[in-house]
């Protein structure tokens, strides 16, 4: 293991429920007649993060920036290059043992299957990921068909009540995705998510397709079923001030690297990282008389494929030295539980929303 | 201030879009007034479905089949640049095929939209979709700059060379590295941003009094985001451009307009300064809208305000006030039965609720 990873406390690791230890996504370019790789696309590149049980860790960062890559990555839908997922599972817990540490990265495909009904997921998109053909009450008790969970009268009872728990009514059980709003139709997909009593939901996007009085609902939703079901969350979004709401921990990427992971409150006021402290200048505030002094972050976001030596913000920092330009920062703890990968983190005064 | 009054350039008055479906007729519009003044940016805000964009769109008769403008008007106080006379033009009653509309749609009233990646053709290069716009509109009526002014004037149509100078020009302005090579670039060699920043520049190419925006930045990055507001900013102060900006995110809204209406089921809602809007909002449509977003900075753990229920469907809207079934306000007996009337509160305070009538 090389220095970059999470240096963490002597206790910290027990109470992680997911610990993701540079995780490693590369997509192989190919071109030509042959096919012939001719280099990659590092979407996903020495990742680490961890999520205790019943927080919500948000992971943020312009798109391509690889935090989808990476929320796939950690379920395997994604083959990960390289790094480790471990993964605290009930389900694979032998001889009287309540829980058991395992690496998702080295899961056969039926170990895989039993995981993958402790971590389920939530899309972005609510219309494309329905099945137009299937009713809500099918699509709903799927994965407990495919998992070998599905017990007619038990778990007719069991969908009824979570269509009830997300705010549908039990009528809706017949009907088409087509009949419902986009707000319905996410949280038909939240109640597909919960069908199995996952302990964490990696959550893509799950608001950015839904208008703001239906986005709020959602959220309240999100963190109702959280507090009831004690739920974990990896939430995925650029909206900062969605992720703040929601979040106990965020984590902010940049080009498939970690730039930064601290306590919700505290990456927003006090950022360590120019690029966090860029990004929370951007945010739009409904605010008509408050006039920010915005950092204007100069060109676009680093080519995964061909990313900038040293570290891949230089080019668009205003705080670069020589030093960034050659060597990459390691991702550190600055405080406790407090990450950043930035050489300069310890003199820069950065300031917050 | 001292800046002309009543300069305005565009007056909506009582407009009425109507959808003819099988199941019924959807009204899409119902009864929208305001006016946009040369030079200033005016809001619309609403969820999905309330009619901000068919009213853009209708600002331009551009409504989709089986849509029809049903009533009411869209002036456009036409003005040749430089002159100061103007010439009122009822743009509903235009044939949407006609002469005038498409000198004036995309020449003197240019449109963005959400989505860059399907707004541009992927066999063209960012020049060629510029010069596109160009060609059509750069007659001696219309000019790009000051400086292309002359052979404007001289020539109906631009050669070659000017025309491919104006498209590097165009991407200079807003903001896109080596416009020289950007501008024989095709549209899935661009980012994200830099395709929206195209679609401005194609806007923007022949000079338009007004420029409307349909989510210019809903698909983008805050980091673009912020810079695609800072040139449309920019851009507005250099030509005086009016803005009708169109979005459903708050915080972009209060930066960007100076005056906002709210758009609920067709209907205007209220409509205000951006200050009062924010500061003292009196519908409870507003009040809820503004109460629903999630603020940066501080961190709460209250739940968010969340309007309760969903939109109404359009072919059985409520009876009286459309949004009575939802608003924290009803008062029964009145909302559900009496429709509010649009009405002026204070000075440029305008609102629809029966909270504020006597009844």
């Amino acid at each position: 293991m090389d220095a970059r990873t999470i240096q963490t406390g002597p206790t910290a690791t027990t109470d992680h429920l997911l610990e993701v230890k540079g995780l490693k996504k590369f997509f192989p370019i190919h071109k030509g007649f042959l096919r012939r790789v001719v280099g990659y696309v590092k979407a996903v590149d020495d990742v680490s993060f961890y999520v205790r049980p019943g927080e919500t860790l948000g992971l943020v960062g312009e798109s391509g920036c690889g935090k989808t890559t990476a929320g796939r990555t950690i379920l395997r839908l994604y083959e990960p290059t390289g790094g480790q997922v471990l993964w605290r599972s009930k389900l694979l817990a032998r001889g009287g043992a309540q829980e058991v540490q395992v690496d998702l990265a080295e899961m056969d495909h039926g170990q895989m299957k039993l995981i993958r009904r402790e971590i389920a997921m939530i899309f972005q998109d609510p219309i494309n990921s329905l099945n137009p053909r299937m009713t809500v009450g099918d699509i709903v008790a799927e994965p407990m068909v495919i998992h070998g969970q599905y017990e007619k009268e038990r778990s007719e009872a069991v969908i009824i009540n979570l269509l009830q728990r997300v705010g549908l009514r039990p009528d809706h059980l017949r009907r088409y995705p087509h009949e419902f709003s986009g707000g319905q139709r996410q949280r038909i997909g939240i109640a597909r998510a919960l069908s199995l009593n996952p302990r964490l939901v990696i959550c893509d996007e799950p608001v950015s397709a839904l208008d703001v009085s239906i986005q709020a609902q959602t959220l309240n939703l999100l963190q109702d079923l959280q507090r009831d079901f004690n739920l974990a969350y990896v939430f995925i979004a650029h909206d900062l001030s969605v992720v703040q709401h929601i979040s106990n921990r965020v984590a902010v990427m940049y080009v498939g690297k970690m730039a930064e992971m601290a306590d919700a409150e505290e990456l927003y006021m006090a950022p360590l990282h120019p690029y966090t402290e860029a990004l929370m200048s951007a945010v739009p505030k409904a605010d008509p008389k408050y006039r920010s002094e915005r950092i204007i972050m100069q060109g676009d976001v680093a080519d995964p494929s061909n990313p900038p030596s040293g570290c891949y913000f230089h080019p668009r920092c205003r705080y670069a030295i020589e030093r960034c330009k050659q060597e990459a920062p390691a991702f550190r703890a600055l405080k406790p539980d407090h990450f950043v990968a930035c050489h300069r983190a310890e003199e820069l005064k950065l300031r917050g929303v | 201030m001292n800046e002309p009054q009543n300069d305005v350039l565009v007056e909506i008055q009582d407009l009425r879009v109507e959808f003819d479906v099988r199941a019924g007729v959807v009204k899409a519009v119902d009864g929208v007034s305001f006016t946009i003044n040369r030079g200033e940016t005016l809001g619309v805000i609403g969820e999905s479905g309330c009619g901000k964009s068919i009213t853009a769109r209708a600002i331009l008769q551009m409504i989709p089949k089986p849509g029809r403008i049903a009533g009411g008007q869209v002036l456009y106080h036409r003005r040749a640049r430089g002159s100061n006379q103007t010439d009122i033009i009822n743009i509903s009653k235009l044939d949407p095929d006609g002469e005038i509309i498409r000198q004036i749609r995309g020449g003197e009233i240019g449109m963005i939209f959400q989505e860059p990646m399907s707004s541009l053709t992927p066999v063209y290069t960012a020049g060629i979709h510029i010069n596109e716009a160009t060609n059509l509109h750069l007659t001696p009526f219309r000019k790009v700059g000051d400086q292309m002014a002359e052979t404007v004037l001289a020539h109906r149509k631009l050669s070659k060379a000017e025309a491919r100078e104006v498209a590097i020009e165009m991407l200079r302005r807003v903001g896109i590295p080596k416009p020289q090579e950007r501008v024989d670039s095709y549209p899935h060699q661009l980012s994200g941003g830099q395709r929206q920043r195209v679609m401005i520049a194609i806007a923007l190419s022949c000079g338009p009094d007004m420029l409307i925006a349909d989510e210019p930045t809903t698909a983008l990055d805050v980091s673009i985001e912020a810079q695609i507001l800072d040139i449309m900013r920019e851009m507005q102060a250099e030509e005086n451009m009016a803005i009708m900006f169109i979005t459903h995110n708050l915080g972009v809204i209060a930066e960007m307009a100076k005056e906002i209406v709210v758009m609920y089921m067709g209907k205007q809602v209220e409509r205000a300064s951006t200050i009062d809007l924010f500061y003292d909002p009196k519908h409870p449509y507003t009040k809820a809208l503004l109460q629903s977003i999630p603020k940066v900075g501080r961190k709460t753990d209250a739940r968010l305000a969340s309007i309760e229920g969903m939109v109404p469907d359009p072919f059985s809207l409520p009876t009286g006030c459309v949004f009575h079934p939802r608003c924290p306000s009803f008062m029964p007996g009145k909302c559900d039965r009496i429709a509010p009337t649009w009405q002026r509160l204070v000075d440029d305070h305008w609102v629809s609720c029966l909270l504020y009538e006597e009844v």
